[in-house]
């Protein structure tokens, strides 16, 4: 591997010296981004390897722009050719977007869901009525399915696994029915049951999570412990807050709300 | 010069107590030796920034006698979930150290940090004098850790959770206050899910004739919002849990009056699943308010344009895009004072719009609104000559965030990049300071900011750009920049080394599915000592991938605390040893 260091002795190390000093001493300029002479660590042209002409597939590849290619700028930096048409290479969910908390996203999903009888669907005008010569704010259309972003959003819910210290966060946005969660569940949790056997803990790890030993339960918005599958799958989603795998023999024993869940160490 | 001071250091120390600004006390802490130790000793409250820029213990011993601290963890883009859970920023070292060394700490204020029930526990027991608690989007503890600081801070004056998660175990905490306290001011308990003990709330709200803000969980009834406001009728600020469903007349003429009561009030919020029929409950208080949060309220536009037409001194309005452009032209002619305005989308994983909001209302807010400043807007589409308007009748604007829902669209009008619009927008508001991008945009826009954006201290950027050079506008352009988070910009190694020096100006710079090399990362920790450079990688040891491997997160902050210690084991810094990557040399769980 090609050493990167700027090599050229003193000189070129006192100018990649930087420093946040504390106060009281002599020379305390905190780097100053205007000097170009010690700007960075590039001090004339780039002595890096040229860049990767292929991207390397990480999970959220997206980009198929050149970035060898393309004229210099005066900048030094390239630009790749073709720069208008940056289509995803690699279509998949988009974390994070839009920028909403996940705090609010389950708020307002919930308080929607609740008055969703009130809110017909409204009769607005569609923007494209307006006296604009509009195409739709959307560039590739073929991209979305049945109205949606191919994000679909997410709905992260904490999922504890009772005997289990640690738990996970499960993405319910990400399923549409119980089924699947239920399938996603076993294979969450096996992983870590696993794991327990393997510190001879007792579980029953040939079961499947749901129907075997264990049951999977949730907690809804009023703090109640409910079993999954009685009320349709969107409903469930606008009223749970969380879940739990129990044990079936735990779930015979009378609880009200908050009364055994100091048996667990809180998982943090 | 040496001419010795002829101020005593109280006096000093006395005057320097009357500089609130922490700008103007570090200034003047530099100036020589006994000012600086005069600013050492005097200084009460104390901002970090990143809970990872400096140890506890150097806090302690630079500020000894603090009396009030305020800590940020987590990276902003945490709350997008882009940072993995464990990622860090834990309060415990932060507590275990401030419990020998500030016995008469007062207040905490925290923001996307992790806090256990440990951690509460201990600052329960260390303060006696402590007033003021802040959990601002933090996580980690449950309602034991609340009952702790219940039972044991007799002085309590504020308590507010706002938007933490929180795990509910029981609603009994609330009953841990004593008997005898009475010196609550402010609670805020928003963010919980179950219900509280009704009666010791109640109870709490009764004995305690200074509370000035309240803001209940949406478990607390209809019915019982009516006893708690006869209760406090003082309040200046409420937030209403829920509403139920069905209109009841009698409760609703209960609710009105309760309100009525309530002359003070000058900031609403919460409401959530309200119907329509209750909303004019609130209407006798409505003049006099000058905050309204109606972020969790689905009603349609012409009830939320009644409510606005209500009040006139609204100084802050945040509110769903149920309120269409048609509500935003009433806000415009109405609320002539508003400064802030944030409009969240009801309905944002659907590429059509569900509702009648467009760039439009944001027009009209910014020409009817001569006051506004703070800006946050989610829409499905604008145009060049839109933003250029904003910009034109809002020179004042300080705070900048536009979400275009679908990623690089472009204007709607011309089809072009949205490139203009948003270089309007920094060269017209010469005191931008934040300024979060969306849309399509080129090169051509970072020139812009770079070039005009002189005081911004926060950009956040998605989506955006074609090459480094737009990058490297920003970095080599933007003199006051703090914070820069970004995420899925064509922006690489050549920028990022190039404004190395830069970074350590800056508290952090967030990057994600750009396009920086492993190898610039090991680059760039080994020759910046006061960087902490750190690779996210949950798939595999970064070792194991070759060095033109592309990052798929990383995040850069200064700090005199050299790499952390506390790195779970997907976050990876550069091993001073073998200029490697290494994971947490010792892993300290809180």
């Amino acid at each position: 591997m090609p050493s990167r260091e700027a090599k050229g002795g003193g000189q070129e190390e006192r100018k990649l010296e930087l420093r946040l000093a504390p106060p009281g001493e002599p020379n305390n300029h905190l780097g100053d981004g205007n000097n170009k002479e010690v700007a960075g660590l590039l001090p004339e042209r780039s002595r890096l390897p040229p860049p990767p002409t292929t991207m390397t597939t990480t999970p959220q590849t997206r980009f198929s722009l050149d970035i060898s290619g393309g004229k210099d700028d005066d900048d030094g930096f390239k630009k790749p050719l073709n720069t208008s048409s940056q289509k995803r290479s690699a279509p998949g969910p988009l974390v994070g977007w839009p920028p909403i908390r996940s705090f609010r996203k389950n708020n307002i999903a919930a308080a929607a869901a609740a008055t969703t009888p009130n809110n017909n669907s409204p009769q607005k005008t569609n923007p494209s009525t307006h006296d604009h010569k509009a195409p739709p704010a959307c560039e590739n259309p073929t991209e979305e399915t049945n109205g949606k972003l191919k994000g679909g959003g997410s709905m992260f819910v904490k999922i504890n696994m009772e005997g289990v210290g640690i738990g996970r966060k499960v993405d319910l946005m990400a399923y549409d029915s119980y089924d699947k969660l239920f399938s996603a569940v076993d294979v969450l949790f096996r992983g870590l049951l696993e794991g327990q056997r393997d510190k001879g803990g007792v579980v029953g790890e040939l079961e499947p999570i749901n129907g075997g030993e264990y049951t999977l339960v949730y907690e809804d918005n009023e703090g109640d412990r409910m079993l999954l599958g009685d009320v349709p799958w969107i409903m469930f989603l606008s009223t749970v807050k969380r879940l739990r795998v129990i044990k079936k023999t735990s779930q015979l024993s009378s609880q009200c709300a908050g009364g055994d869940r100091h048996d667990n160490n809180p998982t943090r | 010069m040496a001419v010795p001071s002829s101020f005593p250091e109280e006096v000093l120390e006395h005057i320097f107590s009357h500089l609130t600004s922490p700008s103007h006390l570090n200034a003047a802490s530099l100036v020589c030796k006994s000012w600086y130790a005069a600013d050492r000793y005097s200084r009460r409250s104390a901002f970090v920034g990143n809970c990872y820029s400096l140890s506890p213990r150097a806090l302690v011993s630079r500020f000894p006698n603090l009396r009030s601290v305020e800590i940020k963890g987590k990276p902003h883009f945490a709350d997008f979930n882009l940072v993995p859970e464990g990622w860090g920023g834990h309060f415990f070292p932060w507590v275990r150290s401030m419990s020998t060394a500030y016995p008469w700490l007062q207040e905490i204020r925290l923001k996307r940090m992790v806090v256990t029930d440990d951690a509460l526990e201990l600052l329960g027991r260390s303060f006696v004098h402590f007033r003021v608690l802040v959990l601002a989007f933090c996580e980690g503890f449950s309602t034991d850790g609340l009952a702790a600081i219940a039972a044991n801070c007799r002085n309590l004056r504020e308590l507010d959770l706002r938007e933490s998660e929180v795990e509910d175990l029981s609603g009994h905490w609330i009953g841990h206050f004593p008997d005898s306290f009475t010196s609550l001011v402010s609670l805020d308990i928003s963010c919980l899910s179950t219900e509280v003990n009704f009666p010791a709330l109640e109870r709490l709200v009764s004995r305690c004739p200074d509370l000035k803000s309240l803001r209940l969980n949406r478990a607390v009834p209809l019915e019982r919002l009516v006893s708690l406001l006869r209760r406090a009728p003082q309040l200046v600020d409420f937030g209403a849990g829920a509403y139920s469903a069905e209109l009841h007349p009698d409760v609703y003429s209960n609710l009105a009056g309760a309100f009525s009561g309530c002359r003070e009030l000058r900031s609403l919020s919460g409401f959530s699943d309200v119907i329509p029929a209750y909303i004019p409950a609130v209407y006798s208080i409505c003049f006099g308010l000058t905050t309204l949060n109606l972020c969790y309220v689905t009603v349609q536009s012409p009830e939320l344009t009644n409510l606005i037409n209500q009040c006139p001194n609204l100084q802050r309005l945040w509110v769903l895009d149920y309120i269409e452009d048609s509500g935003l032209e009433a806000v415009a002619s109405t609320c002539k004072d508003l400064q802030e305005l944030r409009v969240f989308p009801s309905d944002p994983y659907n590429a059509e719009p569900n509702v009648f909001l467009t760039e439009q209302g944001l027009v009209s807010v910014s020409l009817g609104c001569t006051k506004l400043q703070s800006v946050l807007y989610f829409c499905r589409r604008f145009s060049n000559a839109a933003l250029v308007t904003i910009a034109r009748n809002r020179p004042n604007l300080t705070r900048f965030r536009l979400c275009i829902i679908e990623p690089r669209s472009r204007d709607y009008l011309t089809l072009e990049p949205l490139d203009t619009g948003f270089g309007a927008i920094v060269e017209n508001c010469k005191d931008l300071r934040r300024l979060s991008l969306s849309g399509l945009l080129t090169d051509k826009v970072f020139e812009y900011i770079g070039t005009y954006g002189k005081k911004l201290e926060m950009l956040s950027v998605a989506f955006a750009g074609e090459s480094d050079a737009g990058l490297h506008h920003i970095l080599s352009g933007c003199d006051s920049l703090r914070k820069l988070e970004i995420r899925d910009c064509p922006f690489g190694d050549k920028a990022l080394l190039a404004n190395a020096a830069k970074l350590e100006t800056m508290r952090s710079l967030w990057m994600s599915s750009c396009l920086v090399s492993l190898g610039a990362c090991k680059f760039l920790g080994r020759k910046m000592p006061r960087l902490n450079v750190e690779v996210i990688d949950e798939n595999a040891h970064p070792s194991l991938r070759p060095d033109d491997c592309l990052v798929e997160k990383l995040y850069i902050y200064r700090s005199l605390a050299g790499p952390r210690f506390d790195m779970p084991g997907f976050v990876w810094t550069v091993d001073e040893d073998d200029s490697g990557m290494r994971s947490s040399s010792i892993h300290v769980s809180s």
